[in-house]
């Protein structure tokens, strides 16, 4: 899509050469075929180093573009950057695709649905009521067991195992507020990618990211009701316990250990090896890898059982 | 399987007959034909008594096997019992087995799959996109909402409700961890057991046991997004209220109430007619029946509110 086209579906001026835009994405990722946005001061720095070639900008950030850029001066960036979204957010079903791909000895249910564009490798099973989107990419041997529902192009790796009822790719939590409180949808244009051997339980839910990718890695274990929000992305090993919550862009090390009923605030990273008992609710980033965890505010294992014992004693 | 095959699959040696294997149990259920091991020097007791034909011991352990029983001995017992689950899990689906067998006034929906082996009783409804896995049985009355899921082997009993997306069956959330902190998976070749008269919310999951049963008695009430973990056992007329959780084989007796949202660790007995406030973390078992608790740590739901009134204070 031209930016002029973009500019013209937002009703808005656009200044600069007219170019091609492929997508969106964020500032410090953006390549060059892709539209950018910056919405707030902080982002200044990402701004003027960022290798995007189109933005939508507030006016009080144009002396940090970065030189020979087009950009379209908003109000409100935030909320164009949602109805742009809209622009570049892919059909739900493409006909046209070529029919789905099935390796050797795999065993595909009569009642599922294989969407076209569809890459499925060797000795994979999926069950009846299954849902495999356009696009996406299912390796070597893995079971997909009944009314899983796959978003299109999202990439299952080798030897991975879904749970019942599990939706993978699902659109992320994300909107735009009008000064009159509507809320309005960011298309979710990334995908989700699961590394090989990881286990995901039933019903769990795995949100597509906004931009890029949202990330399970290599050998980790979901058990059931675990919410992974967009763009998350979950180290290597990793154990969650039934019903925890992950929320956007948070990142967990390698072999981190969650228990149950516990949940991840937005955007915080998580030291590997970390271990957070039931119920932790963790707000901040944690840096030293190692330490056990309980609590909500979040505090040492240790000293929560201090305070418990402390809280206790408040009733003799 | 016989022992010399299975000691090839792990590495060992043993001295003693070459006898079949049909299976892998827990010390205690173990049978002549089953293997079973020691995951942890807490279950000595259990192996003096345990009928099982061969059992996985490492060093410090291979002494209190009992004369009747073959030991194989091994550096890492859990480890190599996680190896061999996989080769004692039966096949997703079974091809030779008979179509499914409807009872009198059933209504089976067109878009429903039921797997070969099954066996629905009389005047069931099973709705769209239902899945019924292999050689499960389901007696007569039984509504099955749409979208649900059952694993092979369960069993349902008459006059249960079970609304739509419900997960029953998936594998239990159960490995073997290295010291590399890789987690390998224990099948869970036991199944679930519903008995009569039991109704479960929506998007609810309830695990298969890793051997055995998971068992959820007659009168049973489960709201929605509930969560049983595998080896329950969950006694007659029990309520288990929205976003609930229970860990792995913890047992219930009757008319227990678990509140909105509350949880409990595994491995704990819950003493008949307890009742637990929404929120309520249980971390130890439950002696004496007909208490009300809440909070977590857990307290009696008296002392709670004395101790709410104090923590209120604190800010005065």
């Amino acid at each position: 899509m031209l930016f002029s086209e973009v500019a013209k579906e937002l009703k808005l001026p656009f200044v600069g050469e007219d170019l091609e835009i492929t997508s969106m994405n964020e500032l410090e990722l953006a390549t060059t075929s892709q539209l950018s946005f910056a919405v707030h001061k902080k982002y200044a720095s990402a701004l003027l180093s960022s290798k995007a070639k189109a933005f939508l900008i507030v006016q009080s950030l144009l002396e940090y573009l970065p030189e020979n850029s087009s950009y379209i001066i908003c109000d409100d960036v935030s909320l164009m950057m949602a109805y742009a979204t809209k622009l570049f957010s892919p059909k739900l079903v493409e006909q046209q695709l070529e029919p789905a791909k099935i390796g050797k000895g795999s065993y595909i249910d009569s009642m599922a649905k294989i969407e076209n564009g569809v890459y499925i490798g060797s000795n994979v099973t999926i069950l009846a009521g299954a849902y495999i989107g356009t696009n996406v990419i299912i390796k070597d041997n893995g079971v997909i067991h009944p009314n899983v529902t796959i978003y299109r192009d999202s990439v299952v790796g080798n030897n991975c195992i879904i749970h019942a009822g599990t939706v993978i790719g699902a659109d992320g939590f994300g909107f735009s507020h009008t000064k009159d409180g509507k809320h309005i949808k960011i298309y979710q244009n990334g995908n989700v990618i699961i590394e090989d051997d990881v286990e995901i339980g039933a019903n769990c839910a795995i949100d597509r990211a906004v931009f890029n990718s949202t990330i399970i890695k290599k050998g980790s274990k979901l058990d059931n009701f675990i919410h992974i929000a967009h763009n998350c992305e979950i180290g290597e090993h990793c154990i969650f316990v039934a019903q925890t919550g992950v929320g956007g862009s948070t990142k967990l090390g390698n072999n981190c250990i969650v228990s149950g009923q516990s949940a991840f605030t937005d955007h915080i990273d998580i030291a590997p090896f970390s271990t957070f008992t039931a119920r932790s609710g963790v707000t901040k980033s944690i840096k030293e890898s190692g330490g056990i965890y309980s609590g909500y505010p979040l505090m040492e294992h240790r000293e929560w059982r201090r305070l418990q014992t402390k809280i206790a004693k408040l009733n003799s | 399987m016989k022992l010399d095959e299975i000691a090839k699959l792990i590495n060992c040696d043993f001295s003693g007959k070459n006898i079949e294997i049909n299976g892998i149990n827990t010390l205690k259920d173990a049978t002549k034909n089953e293997i079973s091991f020691v995951s942890n020097s807490k279950y000595i007791k259990d192996i003096q008594n345990s009928k099982a034909g061969a059992i996985l011991v490492d060093n410090q352990t291979k002494e209190f096997v009992p004369t009747t029983s073959i030991p194989l001995i091994v550096d890492t017992p859990y480890w190599d019992m996680a190896t061999l689950s996989k080769y004692f899990a039966p096949p997703i689906e079974e091809d030779n087995l008979k179509s499914a067998l409807i009872g009198e006034g059933s209504v089976i929906s067109h878009k429903a799959e039921l797997a070969n082996g099954v066996k629905i009783g009389k005047n069931c409804t099973i709705m769209a996109h239902v899945y019924i896995g292999t050689k499960v049985i389901i007696e007569d009355n039984t509504i099955v909402y749409p979208n649900v899921t059952i694993y092979r082997d369960c069993k349902i009993g008459s006059d249960c409700i079970i609304h739509a997306n419900t997960t029953i069956g998936s594998d239990g959330f159960g490995f073997a961890t290295n010291k590399l902190g890789e987690h390998k998976k224990i099948y869970q070749n036991g199944n679930v057991v519903i008995e009569d008269d039991v109704e479960i919310g929506s998007s609810t999951t309830i695990d298969r046991a890793v051997f055995s049963t998971t068992l959820i008695k007659k009168g049973v009430r489960i709201d929605n997004l509930v969560q049983v973990g595998h080896n329950c056992v969950i006694g007659e007329y029990c309520v288990l209220v929205a976003q609930s959780g229970i860990s792995g084989s913890t047992t219930m007796g009757r008319n227990v109430v678990m509140g909105g949202q509350s949880a409990t660790a595994g491995h704990l007995q819950i003493a008949p007619f307890t009742t637990m406030a929404a929120r309520s973390g249980v971390t130890k078992s439950i002696k004496n029946s007909g208490k009300i608790f809440a909070g977590f740590p857990l307290m009696e739901h008296r002392t709670w509110l004395k101790l709410q009134g104090k923590i209120a204070r604190l800010l005065k």
